[in-house]
């Protein structure tokens, strides 16, 4: 049953691939890649050498170099986040246009560019990691392309690129972004949900398993997960909760042990949404020398939970045949890791560890059962190879075919 | 698999076995005060007085308190003076005979301005970790007189960690989250400052704010509006919220730590409240 829901997913993802929009999108992930890896790798080193609160620096204890301005890192890496988004937009814009018009596009490049700056602009004051939502903007960049696309129409032959009807159109499109910009939703740009992840239904398993089957779901759509269920966990009140009970007793029984800190941290956000650190393992021993380059490139980032390279360079965004082995993997380990503390073969991670620590080590870590939860942590990465093993296959056999 | 691929897994591999063995031993000497901390069963009230006031500001209250519990061991008294550098003077004693010994931390800072009340909250974070490492407890209390209770709130707000340390109540005597603004419409800056970083402050704390009226509209020196103002820091914030207002004797602003119906409730709701154990359904209490 499982491969007959897979052969239609694939049929899905085929006729996925026959609209110009999509086939334009995903060229234009694979393009944007240099930039995400530049971010990436830019990230990585100052969370982990640089920053005040950097994984090395705080474990080893050595003093920042005197030129190194954390606030200015921090302002980079925004800047970086934001221009990889912008890149992917243009080039989508670029690559769908191409295919769409004759007419030099030049205008609608700029505009989507010119409004990427403007909300980088906005959030420029903001000394948090920015809450982008892909999906958002590039249904902003295709209403652009659409619109371009029909004034080119209405044109006729008499389009001229940078003409008066196109500035105006051009001016129109920038005033009315600026506006909904200046409107922009609070809980858009909220980064956590303490409150409601709080709530006692997310520690249960009906509450962990409708997260661990939505998470890679808003991955693959291009919508930010909320912090809570991966860096900021441990403001959660489950976390609090079981931390009392600890220190009130070593072996306390923990009132909360099934909780997003303790089960979707160390299973679903292994390597990043949907247990990635298997599909980049799987990429790195692929016979295909691209998946290969690829895996190499990933690896790093994806002990370190970062999944953007995989994100963009497969692209696993906006792709239906990863929807069905990313939930698979997310509900398996879920589940997996649930079964191991009910059953107490495991105690759940109660205490918080350094940032950018690995969600690989963090049961080695911050569990009261260090060995036995590195055990659970190999067993889930490598079920989540063998999920992703695959899916791998398919794509390198589709590549050849290509 | 080609000999880069090779390379690189074994070079992840070294670099996981490295942060495993660095991260693990920074967890173990990070967690050695924890089991300390794990063993002592002290749970302090700790007590911050207001703006001109000394360490010996709760000298009464505690002399009462300890006369009305007899059959039991005298609540010890610890008193912590933050100077303006940081760096902390103590007298008395803590004493394990009582699960609850009073400190009082003083500020030499201690003028009334909400520059000072900032300033106090960092001076009263470096007390809260210098206590934490000399007598290794976690849970406590903490009850604010007047700017006390200003500066408990800016700590919370700012500088409290909930990996370290489990504030259980928080009570506030006559504390003005309006400074001398008797407007209920018109908000100071500390106050818009404070709503704004109330998102910060523990979900499971309960806060009791107690005013004093000697003729319903203030204490002699806070306006009871301004004590009032308090809910718009913490409704909706943290667990619970209670406001009181006591009148009669003892009821201005200096004479309210002893006040006879104060001391009532720092006896109930402070001394003899049960340790919350195993908070499951707590999170969802109405606010």
């Amino acid at each position: 049953m499982i491969q007959a829901v897979f052969k239609k997913i694939q049929q899905f993802d085929h006729y996925c691939t026959t609209f110009p929009g999509f086939q334009s999108l995903q060229l234009a992930l694979k393009q944007s890649l240099p930039a995400i890896i530049l971010t990436t790798y830019f990230s990585l080193a100052c969370q982990l050498f640089l920053l005040p609160g950097a994984f090395f620096r705080r474990t080893a204890h050595y003093r920042p170099l005197p030129f190194i301005k954390p606030p200015l890192l921090t302002s980079w890496i925004n800047l970086g986040i934001h221009f990889s988004f912008a890149i992917i937009i243009i080039l989508w814009t670029r690559n769908y246009l191409a295919v769409k018009t004759k007419v030099n596009a030049t205008l609608p490049i700029v505009l989507n560019f010119l409004l990427m700056l403007v909300f980088t602009v906005r959030n420029a004051a903001d000394d948090d990691r920015p809450v982008l939502y892909l999906l958002l903007f590039l249904v902003q960049a295709l209403l652009i392309n659409l619109s371009f696309l029909l004034l080119v129409k209405i044109s006729k032959q008499h389009y001229r690129d940078f003409g008066m009807i196109p500035l105006l159109w051009a001016v129109a499109w920038l005033s009315l972004a600026v506006f909904l910009y200046n409107r922009w939703p609070g809980f858009l740009e909220q980064a956590s949900f303490t409150e409601f992840f709080s709530n006692n239904f997310f520690s249960h398993p009906l509450g962990l398993f409708l997260l661990a089957f939505l998470a890679p779901l808003a991955f693959l759509l291009g919508l930010q997960l909320p912090a809570d269920l991966t860096t900021g966990a441990t403001d959660l009140g489950q976390f609090s909760t079981n931390l009392n009970a600890v220190f009130e007793g070593t072996k306390a029984a923990l009132p909360l042990p099934l909780n997003p800190y303790s089960v979707m941290t160390t299973s679903v956000m292994v390597g990043g949404v949907g247990a990635t650190l298997g599909l980049a393992l799987a990429l790195v021993i692929s016979r295909n020398q691209q998946q290969a380059k690829l895996g190499r490139l990933a690896l790093i980032p994806s002990l370190f939970d970062q999944n953007g390279i995989l994100a963009v360079g497969l692209p696993l965004l906006f792709r239906p045949i990863f929807w069905l082995p990313m939930t698979a993997v997310s509900l398996l380990t879920s589940a997996v890791t649930m079964v191991a503390i009910k059953l107490q073969l495991v105690r759940p991670v109660v205490f918080a560890s350094p940032n950018m620590t690995p969600n690989f080590l963090l049961g080695f870590f911050a569990s009261q059962t260090p060995w036995r939860s590195l055990l659970l942590s190999i067993l889930l990465v490598a079920l989540s190879f063998f999920l992703y093993r695959p899916v791998v296959r398919y794509l390198a056999e589709e590549a050849q075919h290509d | 698999m080609t000999k880069k691929s090779a390379y690189l897994l074994a070079l992840t591999l070294v670099l996981t076995v490295v942060v495993a063995i660095v991260g693990k031993s920074w967890m173990m000497s990070a967690h050695q005060n924890d089991r300390a901390i794990q063993r002592s069963k002290i749970q302090p009230v700790i007590f911050v007085p207001g703006s001109g006031a000394t360490t010996q500001r709760f000298d009464d209250l505690f002399t009462t308190i300890n006369k009305e519990n007899r059959g039991q061991k005298d609540h010890s008294v610890l008193k912590v003076q933050v100077h303006r550098d940081k760096s902390l003077t103590y007298s008395g004693h803590v004493s394990t005979d009582n699960r609850q010994p009073f400190i009082v931390v003083g500020f030499d800072n201690n003028t009334d301005s909400y520059a000072t009340i900032q300033e106090d909250g960092a001076g009263l974070n470096a007390a809260m970790n210098d206590l934490q490492k000399r007598y290794h407890f976690r849970n406590f209390d903490a009850i604010g007189h007047s700017n006390g209770g200003l500066i408990w709130t800016e700590y919370l707000e700012n500088y409290y960690d909930n990996q370290h340390f489990h504030v259980k109540s928080l009570m506030t005597l006559a504390s003005p989250f309006n400074l001398s603004e008797t407007s209920s419409t018109k908000q100071t800056k500390m106050l818009t400052n404070m709503i704004d970083d109330a998102k910060n402050l523990p979900s499971d704390l309960t806060v009791y704010s107690v005013a004093g009226s000697e003729d319903y509209t203030d204490d002699g020196t806070v306006s009871v509006q301004s004590v009032l103002s308090g809910k718009y820091v913490f409704q909706k914030h943290v667990r619970k919220y209670t406001q009181t207002t006591v009148s009669g004797d003892n009821a201005n602003h200096s004479k309210l730590p002893e006040n006879p119906e104060v001391i009532e409730l720092i006896q109930e709701k402070v001394l003899n409240n049960q340790p919350d154990r195993g908070n499951r359904g707590q999170q969802n209490q109405p606010k």
